[in-house]
């Protein structure tokens, strides 16, 4: 059984290192080629606030497991 | 009409149950795995909601779930493809957990409870916001929330009205104080999630002036606050984006002081560093609330999410801000959001109105007499019985004046972090020695952490700087005052280096056995409080059973354990272990 287990593991990590290289990989690149940040990483001394207005971006309502 | 409220997969997993809009069973999944802190699908703590109810899983109309998570797994999948290729292991270790766990709830609440009704994800922020107002005493109230982070948001500014809740302003991850203040603690060699108040009791021993503190000026370099209390962190000095590790090394450099690994003794930089850290995250409490009152201009204000459990800037908000009644429940953190996801399920989301208030924390499973001497006596456990309430409490009133460590155990356990007089040890708050007797007997606690006093309602503001009117969070342990100063020195086994106190006014409504044994002792004492920590071995969950109880007892050096009207003497009984 551990030995059963052992392989279940190694392949799931080797899996989960391919869609992480040939997945996460590329989209990675396009986003950096286009310029998407998907958050600032830095302090911007220029702005007023980081407050966000919640403009719903999200619904406030909760969404059903079918949505 | 009975609704389930969920919180699991992060840490700290838990239930709760809304029956018709009032909150009749809650307790967290740690209780009954033993395991602290337990992330897993909560499924002890959602048989005993159940069972409490003699209802089947199949009786619930909704279940609540605390979060997105669909909406929080594209936040994860963003961070790697910013951070990629050094977000590598971490994707891989955590990956599988969300397409097994995570992104399955649906179907393991179907194969574990046979349950396949409605279900709704309630957003995070949104979760600990209902947690905090839903169930408070106020009909309006300004709400703030700052935690780790949930999806995105990692700190909200709203608002709720009867029983609507509408939150109007957020921050963003990764720029949150609950993470910075979980970094720093990180940073000082404790356990992120779990030790925070660990560098909370810390700071107290560091230099808490702004301007001479140097790690003060060191850290706010890496997080700028605006005077509107908004901040975002320079993410060149924190990892958490990307790996299991909180800090980069360059936040050692800026200090000058290497990260401290747990058994490092803690040095006066690192004492320093604690209390910079709340410093700043006090700085931007204040100022966001400051900033909340200016947008939302309540009386009343209400805060969730896991910073709300930082007692110390919790005791300075209503002195500080416009705000003039506060209210925290008893637990603001992930585990409390399960109540809220239920709440708002049952109120804001259906429209039901509001006829609950969270009182009291005792939500969880209680144990008959008849229970507890069957299981005494099947264990051969020799014990005397209390012949009336009143022997019960003169007995126990004198044992804690003569200074033994009595553990405490009666009624339903309490819903939260803290054992608020049914799950507590008790001690004397007068004996200059308790602390460290009960650290060698039982805590085993770092030394710099303080206990807390547990004080008749009426008596706080004799003793404490309490502030007026006193919030009816304080019977939930969550604010630090100043002890007044002629009673520091009488009650040196509950005040804190710097002065303070956490204390826990307990109201004869909502627990009248633990009142009146502090006020028994007090008749004895002439101080009408008692030193009361949880009852735990350390780095356990509380004791939620009698078995639990009975097992803590032996394994540590408690003198006498009070359970229902039971006396069990350690000297009758383990003598010799």
């Amino acid at each position: 059984m551990t030995y059963i287990a052992g392989l279940v593991h190694h392949s799931n990590r080797l899996v989960t290192s391919q869609v992480y290289i040939l997945g996460i990989g590329p989209t990675s690149l396009i986003a950096k080629i286009t310029g998407k940040s998907f958050y600032p990483n830095k302090p911007d001394p220029q702005v007023v606030t980081y407050w966000q207005d919640v403009r719903n971006p999200r619904p406030q309502f909760p969404c059903t497991s079918s949505d | 009409m009975y609704v389930l409220g969920l919180s699991c997969y992060y840490h700290d997993s838990a239930a709760a149950l809304l029956k018709n809009g009032r909150l009749i069973a809650a307790a967290a999944q740690e209780r009954f795995s033993r395991v602290k802190h337990d992330p897993s699908f909560p499924l002890q703590a959602i048989n005993y909601c159940l069972t409490s109810q003699k209802i089947k899983a199949q009786d619930l109309d909704c279940i609540g779930f605390y979060e997105q998570p669909f909406a929080k797994f594209d936040r994860v999948l963003s961070q790697h493809i910013q951070e990629f290729p050094r977000s590598r292991d971490s994707f891989i270790s955590t990956l599988p957990a969300w397409t097994s766990q995570r992104l399955q709830l649906k179907r393991t609440l179907k194969t574990t409870l046979g349950y396949s009704g409605r279900l709704e994800y309630v957003p995070h922020h949104l979760a600990h916001a209902a947690a905090a107002y839903l169930v408070s005493p106020f009909p309006k109230a300004a709400i703030l929330v700052a935690d780790g982070v949930g999806e995105w948001a990692t700190a909200s500014l709203g608002f709720g009205h009867g029983s609507q809740i509408r939150l109007t302003h957020q921050l963003t991850f990764p720029h949150s104080i609950g993470l910075f203040y979980s970094a720093i603690t990180a940073f000082l060699g404790f356990a992120v999630n779990d030790a925070e108040y660990q560098v909370m009791g810390l700071a107290a021993f560091g230099n808490p002036d702004r301007t001479t503190n140097p790690f003060y000026r060191l850290l706010r370099q890496v997080i700028d606050i605006k005077p509107d209390g908004s901040f975002r962190l320079d993410m060149d000095y924190f990892a958490y984006t990307r790996s299991d590790r909180m800090v980069t090394p360059r936040l050692a450099n800026l200090l000058a002081v290497p990260d401290r690994t747990p058994n490092q003794p803690i040095s006066a930089a690192h004492r320093h560093i604690a209390a910079a850290a709340q410093a700043i995250l006090e700085d931007t409490v204040i100022l966001s609330l400051k900033h909340l009152h200016s947008l939302h201009p309540h009386d009343a204000l209400v805060m969730g999410g896991g910073v709300a459990l930082n007692s110390v800037v919790n005791g300075k908000i209503l002195s500080t801000t416009p705000f003039t009644h506060l209210w925290i429940p008893p637990d603001p953190g992930d585990a409390g959001a399960s109540i809220g996801a239920a709440s708002y399920l049952h109120h804001s989301f259906v429209n039901h109105p509001r006829r609950f208030t969270l009182s009291h924390p005792y939500l969880g499973p209680a144990y008959s007499a008849s229970y507890i001497q069957t299981f005494l006596d099947s264990r051969h456990i020799s014990y005397s019985t209390f012949t009336s309430r009143n022997h019960l409490l003169d007995t126990t009133a004198r044992l804690l004046l003569t200074n033994r460590v009595v553990a405490w155990f009666q009624g339903s356990m309490e819903w939260g972090p803290r054992a608020l007089g049914n799950r507590s040890i008790l001690a004397n708050p007068l004996n200059p020695r308790m602390k460290d007797t009960l650290n060698r007997k039982v805590k085993h606690r770092e030394p710099f952490r303080p206990f807390a006093p547990a004080i008749c309602k009426g008596q706080a503001a004799r003793f404490f700087l309490v502030d007026q009117p006193l919030p009816q969070s304080a019977n939930f342990m969550l604010h630090v005052y100043p002890v007044k100063t002629r009673y520091r020195q009488i009650l040196p086994a509950t005040t804190h280096i710097d002065g303070t106190a956490r204390p826990q006014t307990v109201d004869r409504r909502h627990n009248p056995l633990f009142y009146d044994l502090i006020r028994r002792f007090g008749k004895l004492s002439g101080v009408p409080i008692l030193l009361n920590t949880s009852f735990n071995i350390s780095g356990e969950p509380i004791v939620c059973t009698p078995e639990d109880a009975l097992y803590c007892f032996r394994a540590t050096r408690i003198d006498y354990l009070v359970m229902d009207k039971y006396l069990i003497s350690r000297q009758d009984n383990f003598a010799k272990l």
